[in-house]
């Protein structure tokens, strides 16, 4: 498939061993691979690292008397060029925001896929197309499939982007694909304070500046694991977004 | 006898004619048709996916073609995201509106809908929003999608597929992507025209 567009997918793992070669797999593979994939790792303690390191071939390193693996490396995954590096522990947006600085220049489409998650073959090629279709379309979001321990997936079912209904709550997840143009209006990336809900918050400075596009079907796929995050935790960040966003807007339309 | 001299005002009216047959034969009319009005019913005209998409093409269908008056009706008057080329009333307005297709926007705007005396509602139904809603009044959700007078087009065939298993009827077997007012136009002014037929005496 053919069409102008550098699409680069940023990833970051954190102890994410058992998953990251499988989203790595589902991006460079499908009917519209990634131009290129930045991952990020942020101090894996499971061998993160050192596993992506052993798939990309990266060889030990000597610097002065330290022998060690490199702490960034290009390499190339099934013909698509991949871009590793890792970082002392901190936000999973620091990461992000890091990753989106290493890419090549010309990107026009910026992906971000969970480590646990993995995108649907036709994910990338239908992105494309909706960002070639309308000018005004910022971020493409979709539905996906949930895919429970006992071997069920279930299908999940979102609403479309709807101002209002995102002020009220955040339905999608951080599969999403961004124009790289719009992180030039925003001026900014992931916030990197925020541990949690930081895609809430990408979102909806996103919708402030162009149309966020939802996806009527389950374009990746997200495996169903036990949150470690107290729900007293999200709720709290989520109202944090929203305060943020009214003060942005100033009273207008909320 | 001198050669009778060419009329270039009738040539250029006839091929005016012709273009017009074209355009009007897109949504499924002919210059004979009376003149058809639909109306599409909104919750907002601020910024969603269903709104920008739905305004860019109905503004798109105002500009390119003849032979079909829109008119948009919105529950909340606020300004819109985009400047609509077509008229745009209040909610109340709807019950001025008689025999011409509606095509209403979600479950409030079909109930509101519902509460006049058109007879056909289009019931574009763009996201499952019987799913994950506690708060909606079942009642009012089976009235949106099974009563007589209402009949559904999906967004996505696992849309269709979906509400086809939640609440035993039929949708539409034509599926209208990004509230695409020119093939809603033609669904609908197509069955209308259909239905018109089939109910006039031989």
């Amino acid at each position: 498939m053919k069409d102008k567009e550098k699409v680069t997918i940023c990833i970051a793992t954190r102890n994410s061993k058992s998953t990251i070669a499988r989203a790595l797999k589902s991006v460079v593979g499908g009917i519209r691979p990634a131009d290129q994939v930045v991952i990020g790792d942020n101090d894996s303690d499971d061998g993160t690292y050192e596993f992506l390191c052993e798939l990309l071939g990266a060889e030990e390193v000597t610097i002065g008397e330290n022998k060690g693996l490199p702490p960034n490396f290009d390499g190339e995954f099934l013909g698509t060029p991949v871009k590793i590096f890792r970082k002392r522990l901190s936000t999973t947006s620091h990461t992000l925001n890091m990753a989106m600085q290493m890419k090549w220049e010309g990107v026009t489409i910026f992906g971000f896929l969970e480590p646990t998650s993995w995108y649907a073959g036709d994910k990338i090629a239908q992105a494309v197309r909706i960002f070639q279709s309308k000018p005004y379309i910022a971020c493409v979001v979709s539905d996906w499939d949930n895919h429970h321990e006992n071997g069920v997936v279930e299908r999940v079912f979102k609403h479309s982007f709807d101002c209002n209904r995102l002020l009220a709550r955040f339905e999608y997840d951080r599969n999403f694909l961004v124009r790289s143009g719009t992180f030039g209006q925003l001026k900014c990336g992931f916030n990197e304070q925020m541990t949690l809900r930081d895609d809430y918050d990408l979102i909806m400075k996103i919708s402030e500046k162009g149309l966020v596009y939802h996806v009527p079907a389950p374009l990746h796929n997200n495996t169903v694991a036990e949150n470690d995050s107290e729900q007293s935790e999200i709720v709290l960040a989520e109202e944090f977004v929203r305060q943020c966003a009214k003060e942005r807007r100033g009273g207008v339309n909320g | 006898m001198a050669k009778k001299k060419k009329n270039t005002k009738h040539t250029e009216s006839v091929n005016r004619k012709k273009l017009a047959e074209v355009e009007m034969s897109k949504l499924g009319l002919t210059l004979s048709d009376d003149l058809a009005a639909i109306g599409f019913v909104f919750t907002h005209l601020s910024v969603s996916h269903l709104v920008y998409c739905g305004l860019n093409s109905i503004n798109h269908l105002c500009k390119n073609h003849t032979g079909v008056d829109i008119c948009i009706f919105t529950q909340h008057i606020i300004a819109p995201c985009i400047t609509p080329l077509c008229s745009v009333f209040g909610i109340a307005d709807l019950t001025r509106w008689k025999s011409d297709p509606l095509i209403t926007t979600s479950v409030e705007t079909t109930i509101d809908a519902l509460a006049t005396n058109v007879p056909r509602i289009y019931h574009y139904a763009f996201d499952p929003e019987f799913i994950d809603n506690n708060d909606r009044n079942s009642h009012d959700l089976q009235e949106a999608f099974c009563n007589p007078r209402v009949k559904v087009i999906a967004r996505h065939a696992s849309h269709a597929e979906l509400i086809e298993a939640e609440f035993g009827i039929s949708v539409c077997d034509t599926i209208v992507p990004d509230c695409d007012a020119m093939v809603l136009a033609k669904l609908v002014l197509t069955e209308m025209k259909d239905e018109r037929k089939s109910n006039a005496p031989d």
